[in-house]
């Protein structure tokens, strides 16, 4: 295709998109706005993926873990054509998506960060039953940021600020980085070095939102909150060129927010040792509507992106922290329409990652064309290779050696027993079976994150977590046969060929090819009369295969 | 035959870096390479050209009047006196005499004011060169991130203690430059095959997995894989050399003593000479709100020797020449005396010893004033030593991080390294 008429394309496509906005659904424009950005690498493009492929990633994107055996055998024998939306909205709609949810939102928001304050089980229950509720983010942020911990009902979603002490320094640069997608780290100490958009004035613009504010410890309860006083500025220098600053509350560009005039009485209640200080007018809770008002455009921009790097494995713009002038999104247009699509929709993130993983973009085959030449990968010709989060592992792993769906069936009866009626396909009584396997598992989870769990997104694989899958107790208990597991249920298979078939779909979501499944019959059949270790071993093999360590 | 798993194809082994520079250790056969890096002639390779550190971590706060600083015959000098050392003019405190002797090997930092008398904040800036929480890597990390050769044989960043804190060393750099905790001599966890599975049933495992990798790798970007495969060739490696945490010569052990610390520094040793880039040893128990002389003169003298024996040993070795050795603390102990003839918490005025690569050795650098309760000259803190190591590690501490879309600086920029320390 000549330049021209990529060009004449784009331009037609861009008119014919903005001409039918009301039709074409969002993930076709997606699509259309990708394609266009691929030019003449177009050809190099991977196929759609195949049913399986797809099966295991929206699985583990939407769910957190991968298929059960019967359900990847169901999918992949279902004629249905419309069968991949039928399952998006299927495990949208699921618990495991609120769960799967929440360890993203709670990994982005709080980055594993200890216990302080508030216990991290119940903040974690407030972002499940947050997901689960579908709550627009820009309401979740708004709970989040003003929360001071007194009113027993949302005092877990204080968490955001106690769990940093209400350091000043760490609680503005999270808010940077988190909301606005700007990692002012560096404008701490002065303007950055480097990024003009990064001023000092930015920084400590938020700071002034929560100078005044200071931890409280009710000596009764023994519990911390946040109180604030009702004076107290900001003043700053920078090191490089010792010039003296002040800033009242001010977020970005936006025009600074002054005090209102003081009144007489400053206090609603005065700041002592024994009380809490509750101003009048409170500048700390100037921040959460000015952050997620639309005339903030960053917010939006900044959640969008984390959307669409959340699936498709990489952010529009990279480091998703990072978004300044000189370091523009791949696809401007792409992400100022799923910006302005979150601010139209209310910031449903549901209704956007639906758009998003039904666009043929995100559904295209990971196997690539050409591997000889290095493709961009910005331009999503093939589906990016992402590392299972510790999460998505431990799930994914309990999951393939049967340990869910055991404690998922003994927890049913838990709950049967309190109550006859209980019936896990209503609604809030799936919620609470999912909460209570999810408590059930939680330490083995606890073992994974503690392996897995990196300061980087980027890949990085070490001797300890070869270690702990190879030879780690935890999996080698998994893989003893009991209560129906996998092993138990493989023990008695005579035929090797229908073991490799089983090993493949639980494991892999998949069938094996011909040449997969005489490689492990051979494998199995080494092993002679000990059949269940050899099982065990040809388990353990794929549990640390990369085919089952990445999402792709 | 236990070493020789059969499982590392060759250019596993070696670093690629020294493959590609086609170096003496390439041309060696496949069995003496097998062997790995217990032979003689790879060993020398990698002393001669692999940069290293040795931490040894006196937890709780060293007090420096005890130490490096003491002030004998002052108000707040305590009951013991001072030694000289094996450089004229440098005296230190009694309570380290076999150090002494090694001074020479040594230099001594006096003017530390870290303006924090929290155990967390202080340790946290000693070891990031920056204040507060921020999210940035220790210097073990660091080190490993730019030192450790490609495939390194050991984890490149290991922790020898007996308990402590969890701690988020690499921050944003690959979770393979993080810290690797050794639980004292024992080894890492997991490194024993589950229940019965022998060797062969191993090895067997290993083969198929690497047979899965392979198909999986041929359509997908190999990069990923690359990496995920080599985690494994290290767990392998390491598994390979179990040997090191079982058995430590009794011979060695008489020279370094058979208590904790003492077999910890044997250890370390070990660790540096089979490839680690950074060893961290904790010695626990400097905390001395109470008793604080009792407790030095405890301390201290179960410091001294395994020490000194290990500084000695690396030099005799020829190992001091690529090992920077730093002797540190969160912050040292208050001039004053308390009630319980403790000494409380101190960042404002103490010292710390540094010596091996790069580092300009047997002077004193900065002074406190006679009582030491305030520095008086070349007044420094966790950011200048925090050039001031990677400095002499031949890591350029005023360059940004290699980091894809960032620009972190290495070092705080705002300060610099101390020159007169660098050789």
């Amino acid at each position: 295709m000549t330049p021209r008429i990529t060009s004449l394309l784009i331009f037609l496509i861009l008119a014919d998109a903005a001409n039918a906005q009301e039709i074409v659904p969002l993930h076709q424009q997606v699509d259309q706005l990708i394609d266009a950005s691929q030019g003449d690498l177009a050809s190099h493009a991977s196929s759609r993926s195949g049913d399986a492929e797809f099966l295991r990633r929206i699985h583990l994107d939407l769910a957190g873990q991968v298929p059960g055996h019967e359900e990847a055998e169901q999918f992949l024998t279902d004629e249905d054509p419309a069968k991949r939306e039928k399952l998006i909205d299927h495990l949208l709609a699921s618990p495991r998506h609120a769960r799967h949810l929440q360890h993203h939102l709670d990994v982005m928001l709080m980055q594993r960060l200890p216990k302080k304050h508030i216990e991290p089980v119940q903040w974690q229950e407030y972002l499940y039953r947050s997901v689960l509720e579908n709550k627009p983010w820009n309401q979740l942020v708004e709970e989040i940021l003003t929360a001071d911990g007194v009113d027993k009902e949302s005092r877990s979603s204080a968490r955001f600020m106690l769990a940093r002490d209400l350091n000043f320094d760490d609680t503005t640069r999270d808010i940077g980085r988190i909301f606005l997608g700007r990692d002012m780290q560096c404008a701490q100490c002065h303007d950055h070095p480097s990024i003009d958009d990064y001023l000092q004035r930015h920084y400590y613009g938020i700071t002034a939102f929560l100078k005044r504010s200071y931890l409280f410890k009710d000596s009764k309860s023994g519990e911390t909150s946040i109180g604030e006083k009702a004076e107290g500025g900001v003043k700053f220098t920078s090191v490089f060129t010792n010039e003296e600053d002040s800033t009242s509350p001010r977020l970005l560009d936006l025009p600074a927010i002054e005090d209102p005039e003081v009144a007489e009485e400053p206090y609603v209640s005065k700041p002592e040792k024994e009380s809490r200080g509750v101003p009048k007018y409170s500048r700390r809770l100037q921040l959460a509507p000015i952050i997620i008002s639309a005339q903030n455009r960053n917010f939006r921009i900044n959640i969008a992106n984390r959307c669409w790097a959340m699936v498709m494995g990489r952010g529009l713009v990279e480091p998703l922290d990072m978004m300044h002038s000189t370091n523009p999104p791949t696809h401007p247009e792409l992400l100022e329409l799923l910006a302005d699509e979150l601010l139209d929709n209310g910031y449903d993130l549901r209704a956007l990652i639906r758009q998003l993983v039904l666009s043929e973009t995100y559904q295209r085959s990971g196997e690539q064309v050409e591997r000889e030449q290095a493709l961009p990968k910005h331009l999503y010709l093939y589906a990016e290779l992402k590392p299972l989060t510790p999460e998505q592992l431990a799930w994914s792993t309990m999951q393939s050696v049967g340990l869910a769906a055991a404690t998922w069936r003994e927890q049913v009866a838990l709950l049967k027993k309190d109550n006859p009626s209980f019936d896990p396909d209503n609604a809030e009584m799936a919620a609470t079976l999912e909460s209570a396997v999810n408590t059930a598992l939680q330490a083995h989870v606890d073992s994974f994150v503690a392996i897995f769990a990196s300061g980087t997104n980027r890949f990085s694989a070490t001797a300890s977590q070869a270690l702990f899958l190879e030879n780690g107790e935890l999996i080698t208990d998994w893989l003893k046969p009991a209560n129906s597991n996998l092993l138990d249920r493989l023990k008695d298979v005579e035929e090797l060929e229908l073991v490799a078939r089983q090993l493949y779909f639980s494991l892999l979501s998949r069938p094996p090819t011909s040449g997969e499944s005489a490689s492990l019959v051979s494998f199995l059949e080494q092993f002679g009369s000990e059949r269940i270790a050899g099982i065990a071993q040809a388990t353990r093999a794929i549990l640390c295969s990369a085919e089952f360590r990445f999402n792709h | 035959m236990k070493r020789n798993t059969g499982c590392q194809p060759l250019d596993h082994l070696l670093s690629r870096r020294n493959f590609l520079a086609g170096s003496a250790v390439a041309g060696l056969g496949g069995a003496a390479v097998l062997g790995g890096l217990s032979s003689p002639l790879v060993a020398q390779t990698l002393k001669r050209d692999q940069k290293r550190i040795l931490q040894i971590y006196l937890q709780g706060g060293v007090s420096q009047l005890e130490s490096w600083d003491p002030k004998p015959g002052t108000e707040y000098g305590g009951p013991f006196q001072t030694i000289p050392t094996s450089v004229p003019g440098i005296h230190i405190c009694e309570l380290l005499p076999q150090t002494a002797q090694l001074m020479h090997l040594l230099s001594i930092v006096r003017g530390i004011n870290l303006k924090t008398d929290d155990h967390h904040q202080g340790r946290l800036f000693m070891e990031k060169g920056r204040r507060g929480e921020g999210n940035y890597p220790y210097v073990g990390s660091v080190a490993a991130r730019y030192l450790a050769p490609d495939e390194s044989p050991l984890p490149s960043y290991v922790h020898i203690s007996t308990r402590g804190l969890e701690d988020d060393t690499a921050a944003f750099l690959d979770a393979r430059f993080a810290q690797m905790k050794l639980e004292g001599v024992a080894p890492p966890a997991n490194m024993g095959r589950p229940g019965q599975l022998a060797e062969n049933g191993f090895l067997r495992r290993s083969k198929f997995r690497e047979q899965l990798n392979q198909q999986f790798a041929s359509r997908r970007p190999k990069s990923l894989v690359d990496s995920y495969d080599a985690s494994f060739h290290r767990a392998a490696q390491l598994m390979a050399r179990q040997e090191l945490f079982e058995k430590q010569s009794e011979k060695e052990l008489d020279r370094y003593g058979r208590h904790d610390f003492g077999r910890f520094c044997l250890l370390a040793r070990t660790m540096l000479e089979e490839g680690s880039t950074c060893v961290k040893v904790t010695h626990h128990g400097y905390d001395t709100h109470a008793e604080n002389f009792n407790f030095h003169v405890e301390q201290l003298g179960e410091f001294d020797t395994p020490f000194a024996t290990l500084l000695g040993d690396l030099e005799q070795r020829g190992m001091l020449e690529s090992t920077l050795v730093m002797i540190y603390s969160e912050f040292g102990r208050t001039p004053k005396i308390n009630h319980r003839y403790g000494r409380d918490h101190w960042g404002s005025a103490w010292s710390i010893a540094l010596g091996g690569c790069g580092i300009q050795t047997g002077a004193a650098i900065g002074a406190t004033n006679a009582k030491g309760t305030e520095v008086t000259d070349r007044e420094v803190h966790g950011g200048h030593l925090f050039h001031t190591y990677l400095q002499a590690l031949g890591i350029d501490s005023t360059a940004n991080h290699d980091i894809p879309g960032r620009e972190i600086p290495i070092g705080d920029p705002a300060v610099e390294a101390i020159k007169e320390l660098l050789s």
